[in-house]
């Protein structure tokens, strides 16, 4: 009875909610409900404004207008009373100090409890009992994958003695599908104990599968609201999230593949025994034996955190070898520089651009010059109407939608950083372009155009190592796949002859699942 | 559009008018206040500052010979600073310079014909800043080792250096047992241009003229600039960062040096314990007040140089202590750290 | 007894650089690099003696001392924290400002003569061979420099407000998503540092030396930031590059007893030395510690 008449008052409910960051209007007239007992997904594409309306939940924005309810009541909601009346988020970017072990950093977020730490120890063991979530107390947040710093980030939401609503960003982008289905169990659980579970996804079909309550956001604004009861139309969400136009046009890219010839294409890069080496030095891949032919993408699949960072870092020479040899178009690499193997026609697209590509302080036209065209010179100077030229008349640079070349990085967006910076990798024709999550953070036309161009240097004999955490992206453009997994490379596989669930085998169990 | 870009920025340049006048009107005002509590009239003593130093032809040589060294130690900071490091040891590659070009003086060139003989003690004083800052450099590059840090620690010991060899060494012998070096040969002692001033401004200035050249211009500079500001992406695209910032180093030493020299040959004519003592601070500090451009810099550094030669007005008109000067140049400091840069884009 | 000399003044000289030590480690654990040390310490070594000239109790001059420096350093926390001016040419500002006012005010103390801290034996320990004397015979700021180590060390690593310090220099966001004011924090453990950096100032002229000289604090400051990289941001850690300073500072005094015929001034530089070696030495196996915030600050300081 008692459990009942919780269900029907809202933990949460909001009022025409509307943010706007300058010109830019974030959200739009946001009303909607959180209820106890209740999955409640949000849906939406990248920039949709999903981050934000949960960002304005847990106060951490303040919205330009419009009103949140707490059990009912109007509340000027601050992070430090999202949490005193409950209310969790697990972040996208976990809320974890990596300095800190498991037990300093939920100690942290108890911010009320007089527990001493062996207490809290004791607890921490209890609820990841009670949920079957394994975690180490004891254990550095920097030794740990991103899979288990989320393990992490929902005990201490659970932690809270107060707990009742728990908001989870993006939850599952980074689990693999096994620990993701694990999530899903979690979330079920969860329910039944009586939380307001909201989940903030661009993935349907988990959503599909285990919501009570899907609201759609597009562009800021609600566009649908659907309840279980009355069933959920995939084709509808499908169009309310991505707009009419796009969602008809099918994504699908492997007719280009059955030309692939892997007998008859010559090599362009090789390497022979390669090492990988970590920043701790331990060897995280071991022995890597590789061809990569003209016209071939090869697509690396496998757990993030699992090396590909490193073994892109190692064929580009940033990070030194455990030993082997590197071999690219017939010549040997293996000691060469940074700027020979740039020069060779090497091109790399780092998994974080931000930080590994770009100077903030400085225009997009001048970093077409670093580490991307050939620089003209004039004198002692830099012939920058030359670039000017050349970028103007490069239709990469048009196609991926690549803002005014007058621009500071600084100023803008992941998204078109992520633009920019593809388009300078790929405006010099490299004969390998080592790409690391080339799609992250753009919307699903410009994904498209990225996959385009990736297909059209293929077309143009040049190779591309991609390495991906979605595992369609793979299958879709990939020529062939390989796999890292316990410290070695499986593979490759065509991916015409086997399929995801294979693949994430692999993945998960490395050699015990491979041939 | 081009008149509404030509608004925005002239509206912009109004308003940081304002800030800079604000953040000169309050250090005077506050120092004001501070000489009042000392018992000193604020106004009598400022009169005093600007009369006794551009109001006579001597006053405004004494300054433009201070700004010398000033120029060239900011410039240097600048320079080093684009390469993405904080050089706080133009004070010791100062020191080192005037110590290599001094010793050089007595020992190489004592007999040179004048135009040989400077130029030798240019150099040494070049290889002793170079020295110096290569040291900081190289404990960065090979040991990771903050330059900031090694650099302040290194002028402490510049300092020492310089007492030792002005106690022991390079000591005058007829000197009545004062710290100094003998005086430089007459041959090698700059020739004074106009009224007290010699060439060593001029230099200074086409040195911080070059180094914005350099910095703005070439392809070097472009290189620079990508490394200060993030040597991850410079790395990214096959810069060796170690060997660049080496380099920028070596030549912000080796500028600093010069300074030195040119202070040895133009000024003060032989070694002292207290030979551009602060100069390399407030060379510093005005390369910072110029957010490291260096043609902003030529400005900040005279200023420093107004500051440094009515720092003597005080002492002498006031009854002052020379620390005086130094509060008053802390507070300007702090009034425009305070202010910020405010025009980042 | 040359040993014993050394080590009574390794100690002696070196508890003032161990109080800077530990004022930097709070400053930077909360990301804040306060090169302003210098400035702290020297205008706590004056406020020291003047307050301790003026009252006749030293440990007035403490306070004194402590209330002078944690000025210095809440003007480093403004302008850094509030104003987001650039750490290390606002630290280098206000040690040159610290060093300007101490000189002016304490023109008139060179000569003063005031009662400061003076040695107390402590009974049966003082006599135990070698260390007894070094450990056990000195004044009351370093006696409490023994206990304020661990107890730092037990703050910030073992109580709830330490973490919140240390996790505001690591990850501001996430603090503050705990209902933590990063900016107080920032606040708090700059002015905290100054403070006990100003006491190390304190127990330089009115325990150790009982002078007052202009620029007395020579460079202990901005060694004590080089340190804090020794010491691997902990006060645990402290005591091995504070001793070393004062230890070559001991050296060079000893040595110049002697008569050993070096000149002084080849002495002097050994302290300085033998800091850019240890950092160099542990430059060389250390496991990277520093605050994330704090290496933000270093890592775009330029430019």
């Amino acid at each position: 009875m008692i459990e009942r008449e919780i269900s029907k008052v809202s933990v949460m409910k909001t009022e025409n909610l509307t943010i706007k960051f300058g010109d830019f209007t974030a959200n739009k007239d946001i009303s909607i409900k959180f209820k106890a007992g209740e999955i409640h997904a949000v849906v939406g594409e990248n920039g949709a404004g999903k981050s934000t309306l949960m960002k304005m939940l847990y106060g951490v924005y303040k919205p330009t207008s419009g009103k949140i309810y707490l059990d009912g009541c109007v509340r000027d909601i601050t992070p430090s009373l999202a949490i005193n009346s409950g209310i969790c988020m697990v972040f996208q970017d976990f809320r974890l100090i990596p300095a800190f072990t498991v037990l300093e950093n939920i100690s942290l977020a108890m911010a009320e409890s007089k527990e001493k730490r062996s207490e809290l120890k004791k607890r921490i063991i209890e609820v990841s009992n009670k949920y079957n979530i394994p975690v180490d107390p004891d254990m550095y947040v920097w030794e740990m994958d991103l899979g288990q710093r989320q393990r992490v980030e929902i005990l201490k939401g659970l932690m809270m003695p107060t707990s009742r609503m728990l908001i989870f960003d993006e939850p599952t982008s980074v689990l693999t599908q096994k620990e993701a289905e694990a999530f899903i169990e979690l979330l079920k659980q969860l329910r039944e104990d009586k939380y307001a579970i909201v989940l903030i996804t661009h993935k349907l079909n988990e959503v599909i599968s285990c919501a009570d309550v899907i609201t759609v956001l597009r562009r800021g604004e609600i566009t649908d609201c659907m309840r279980k009861e009355d069933g959920f139309d995939k084709k509808r969400l499908i169009a309310k999230m991505m707009g009419e136009e796009t969602a008809e046009k099918e994504v699908k890219y492997s007719e280009a593949h059955s030309e692939f010839n892997e007998e008859k294409a010559e090599t362009n890069f090789s390497c022979e025994n390669l090492s990988v080496i970590d920043d701790y030095g331990r060897k995280i891949i071991k022995n890597i034996n590789l061809e990569i032919k003209k016209g071939e993408i090869l697509g690396v699949a496998g757990i993030s955190g699992r090396g590909q960072r490193e073994l892109l870092e190692t064929i580009f020479g940033i990070r030194k070898s455990g030993g082997g040899t590197i071999t690219l178009d017939g010549k040997d690499i293996t000691n060469a520089s940074v700027a020979k193997r740039l020069e060779a026609g090497m091109s790399l697209i780092s998994e974080d651009p931000k930080r590994d590509n770009v100077a903030g302080g400085m225009t997009i036209e001048e970093h077409m010059i670093l580490g991307g065209i050939e620089v003209p010179q004039k004198g002692l100077g830099i012939d920058w109407e030359s670039v000017h030229k050349t970028v103007e008349a490069s239709p990469v640079v048009k196609r991926l939608g690549v803002p005014e070349l007058d621009r500071t990085m600084a100023t803008l967006s992941g998204g078109n950083i992520q633009r920019a910076v593809l388009a300078r990798a790929i405006i010099k024709n490299p004969k390998l372009l080592l790409a690391s999550y080339p799609s992250r953070g753009l919307d699903v036309g410009t994904v498209q155009m990225v996959h385009e161009t990736l297909l059209e240097m293929r077309g143009k004999g040049e190779s591309v190592l991609l390495i991906s955490e979605d595992l369609d992206e793979l299958f879709n453009i990939s020529d062939r796949i390989i796999v890292i997994a316990d410290n070695r490379i499986y593979g490759k596989y065509n991916p015409r002859e086997t399929d995801s669930m294979r693949i994430g085998e692999i993945m998960l169990g490395g050699g015990k699942n491979a041939d | 559009m081009q008149t509404k870009l030509q608004s925005i920025k002239s509206g912009g340049m109004l308003t940081g008018v304002l800030k800079w006048a604000g953040a000169i009107a309050v250090p005077i005002a506050v120092f004001a206040v501070f000489l009042l509590c000392q018992g000193v009239n604020p106004i009598e003593t400022y009169a005093n500052m600007i009369t006794s130093t551009f109001g006579n032809s001597y006053g405004r040589g004494e300054v433009i010979i201070k700004s010398a060294p000033f120029i060239l130690i900011a410039a240097a900071t600048c320079l080093s600073s684009k390469a993405g490091l904080v050089n706080v040891g133009g004070e010791g590659q100062f020191a080192l310079g005037a110590l290599f070009s001094t010793a050089a003086a007595m020992f190489l060139v004592k007999d040179a014909p004048a135009v040989i003989g400077i130029a030798v003690m240019a150099l040494a004083g070049i290889a002793g800043g170079m020295i110096w800052g290569g040291i900081a450099v190289g404990l960065k590059v090979k040991a990771n080792m903050n330059e900031t840090i090694t650099t302040v620690i290194l002028n402490y010991i510049a300092y020492e250096l310089v007492s030792f060899m002005v106690y022991g060494p390079l000591k005058d012998p007829d000197s009545f047992n004062w710290p100094q070096t003998p005086e430089i040969s007459e041959q090698l002692q700059l020739p004074s241009i106009v009224s007290g001033v010699n060439a060593g401004i001029i230099i200074a200035v086409i040195f911080a003229v070059a180094v914005w050249y350099v910095t703005k211009k070439t392809r070097w500079g472009y290189k620079l600039k990508v490394i200060g500001s993030n040597p991850l992406a410079a790395v990214h695209a096959g810069y060796n960062v170690g060997k660049t910032q080496v380099i920028a180093m070596l030549i912000s030493g080796g500028m600093s040096g010069l300074a030195g020299m040119l202070e040895i040959a133009g000024v003060e004519m032989r070694l002292r314990q207290t030979t551009g003592s602060n100069y390399g601070y407030l060379g510093f500090l005005a390369a910072w007040m110029a957010w490291n451009n260096p043609l902003a810099a030529i400005i900040t550094a005279f200023i420093m140089g107004f500051l440094f030669i009515s720092g003597n007005v005080l002492e002498m008109s006031s009854g002052l202590p020379s620390s005086t000067v130094r509060i008053l140049m802390s507070i300007v400091l702090l009034a425009i750290l305070w202010k910020g840069k405010g025009d980042k884009k | 007894m040359m040993i014993e000399t050394l080590l009574s003044g390794a100690i002696g000289s070196g508890t003032s650089v161990l109080y800077a030590i530990n004022g930097e480690i709070f400053s930077e654990r909360v990301g804040v690099i306060n090169l302003g040390m210098e400035g702290c310490m020297i205008v706590g070594a004056l406020a020291a003696y003047a307050g301790a000239y003026a009252a006749g109790n030293p440990w007035i001059g403490v306070l004194c001392a402590m209330a002078a420096g944690g000025v210095i350093a809440a003007m480093h926390a403004y302008l850094v924290i509030s104003r987001k001016s650039n750490q290390l040419a606002t630290g280098l500002t206000l040690m040159f400002f610290g060093l300007g006012i101490a000189a002016f005010f304490g023109r008139n103390y060179v000569s003063a003569s005031v009662t400061g801290f003076q040695k107390i034996p402590v009974p049966l320990l003082s006599s135990i061979p070698i260390i007894g004397n070094a450990l056990f015979n000195q004044d009351a700021l370093t006696y409490l420099s023994y206990f304020l180590t661990p107890a730092l060390w037990l703050l910030l690593f073992r109580t709830k407000f330490g973490m919140r310090l240390r996790g505001t220099g690591e990850d501001e966001n996430v603090v503050y998503a705990y209902g933590v004011n990063p900016t107080v924090m920032r606040y708090i453990g700059v002015i905290a540092g100054g403070m006990l950096s100003a006491v190390g100032g304190a127990q330089l002229s009115i325990a150790y030396t009982h002078t007052w000289i202009e620029g007395m604090t020579s460079g202990r400051g901005v060694v004590a930031v080089a340190l804090v990289v020794l010491a691997g941001w902990s006060p645990s850690k402290a005591l091995i590059g504070a001793y070393i300073f004062g230890g070559a500072q001991a050296l060079q005094t000893i040595l110049q007893q002697q008569g050993v015929n070096i000149s002084p001034f080849l002495l002097l530089m050994l302290p300085y030395v033998f800091t850019l070696v240890a950092l160099f030495v542990a430059s060389r196996r250390q496991k990277q510690s520093m605050p994330a915030e704090l290496k933000k600050v270093i890592e775009s300081s330029s430019g």
